[in-house]
């Protein structure tokens, strides 16, 4: 059965399409929540409470050909959420790009330091950073999925690829600080 | 590659890197949540037909039937508000703290252990009872504190948070060979619970059996409770 009957069938009440929707999508939504989240306990969270709001609001989906993007935005509003009520998501002020931050970071960065810059930033903008680099969505694609419109999205993503750099190029300069002149 | 597309290639890989399967036991989990749930249907289904059909309308009729119609609507939420205040923590609205009353918790309790290691068990409990600000999912954090045989003793911390505050404090838990399992805390609330306690107990007759929540909120700092570690 294709994915859009389950919808449709799930959406009026049938628990067992409900289950074989959520089979074949929660592999997604999780990757999704995890990335966002960068925590396995809090995308568990997130992914059960999407689960659940996505059961409860499923009869108000009109068009079950849109149930990945649907889906994508309760999992995206469920993880801006949990990391707001999270209090170990301490989030620190983001990193103000300087205006010339187009052209540093040349060096590939490692996995730890993108860890720590990525998380400098809102789970608004991770969430962004996602959904165009994970899942490959165009920005009006994103625009769709997250009920925002396409110039936010821009200036969303332009504004969270200039942080993450500038993040890391100040860890660059202090661990050439740590290191002292050559 | 210029540098700002090598970085988005190297961006793009560090985000492909990562779990793309959902946990199981989360998604079971959801999914007997939901098997017995009743979906948001029927409530706002009116207002969708008329709604389309005052969008061939002319702007200023749609107008003023909107704002009739947003007249309407503001009267009923308000009336259903007041009507509804007395009733702790019912959607939409914050829980009402009496200072006075000690309010009897009942209610079942389902626990996931999310982390073991020699040192440390972590857990997570999903807590159902007919109080909004008892209902949520709590965390624990325990070590073992003594362990004689099959019977155990641990201690850690507990949090549990919901829309309008949070309960901490330590947890105090003792298993036995049968399975049995007692689990007792005096939560201190915070934000809108700042000031009262939550007395938490649980009780578990068997490994198979549910799990039942008694307990109490009072307006009051929690009591000293002995140390179980001192206890013969």
């Amino acid at each position: 059965m294709q994915l859009r009957e389950l919808v449709e069938r799930a959406g009026h009440g049938d628990h067992d399409a409900f289950t074989a929707v959520v089979r074949a999508s929660s592999g997604r939504l999780y990757a999704i929540a995890y990335r966002i989240l960068r925590d396995a306990d809090l995308a568990n969270d997130a992914l059960q409470e999407t689960l659940v709001k996505v059961w409860d609001d499923l009869p108000a989906l009109r068009d079950p050909d849109r149930f990945d993007g649907w889906a994508a935005r309760i999992t995206c509003r469920c993880c801006y959420r949990l990391a707001k009520r999270e209090r170990r998501f301490a989030l620190p002020t983001p990193c103000q790009p300087e205006p010339d931050a187009t052209a540093f970071v040349t060096e590939v960065a490692d996995q730890d330091e993108m860890e720590r810059g990525f998380r400098h930033l809102s789970p608004e903008h991770r969430a962004v950073l996602v959904l165009h680099y994970y899942l490959g969505l165009t920005l009006g694609e994103i625009a769709d999925t997250l009920d925002i419109s396409p110039g936010t999205v821009g200036s969303r993503l332009h504004y969270a690829v200039r942080s993450l750099r500038a993040a890391l190029e100040s860890e660059a300069r202090t661990a050439q600080a740590w290191e002292g002149p050559a | 590659m210029t540098p700002e597309q090598d970085f988005e290639r190297h961006l793009a890989d560090w985000l492909t890197d990562g779990p793309n399967m959902a946990p199981t036991q989360v998604v079971d989990r959801a999914l007997r949540q939901t098997a017995h749930r009743r979906q948001r249907r029927g409530a706002w289904r009116w207002l969708v037909l008329p709604l389309e059909r005052i969008g061939h309308w002319f702007p200023t009729q749609r107008a003023t039937l909107l704002a009739t119609l947003a007249a309407v609507l503001a009267g009923v939420l308000l009336t259903s508000a007041v009507i509804t205040l007395p009733f702790a923590g019912s959607p939409g609205s914050p829980p009402v703290m009496d200072d006075e009353a000690i309010v009897a918790i009942e209610g079942s309790a389902e626990v996931d252990i999310t982390s073991v290691t020699p040192r440390q068990i972590d857990r997570v409990i999903d807590i159902e009872t007919d109080d909004k600000r008892i209902e949520g999912r709590a965390r624990q954090r325990l070590t073992v504190l003594t362990q004689s045989g099959d019977t155990r003793q641990l201690r850690g911390a507990m949090h549990l948070e919901n829309d309008w505050g949070a309960w901490e404090g330590a947890v105090d838990i003792v298993t036995y060979p049968s399975g049995e399992e007692f689990e007792y805390a005096a939560l201190e609330g915070t934000e809108a619970y700042q000031g009262f306690t939550y007395l938490y107990t649980t009780h578990r007759a068997t490994a198979e059996a549910e799990r039942t929540v008694v307990g109490a909120i009072w307006p009051d700092e929690p009591p000293s409770l002995p140390d179980p570690s001192l206890l013969p």
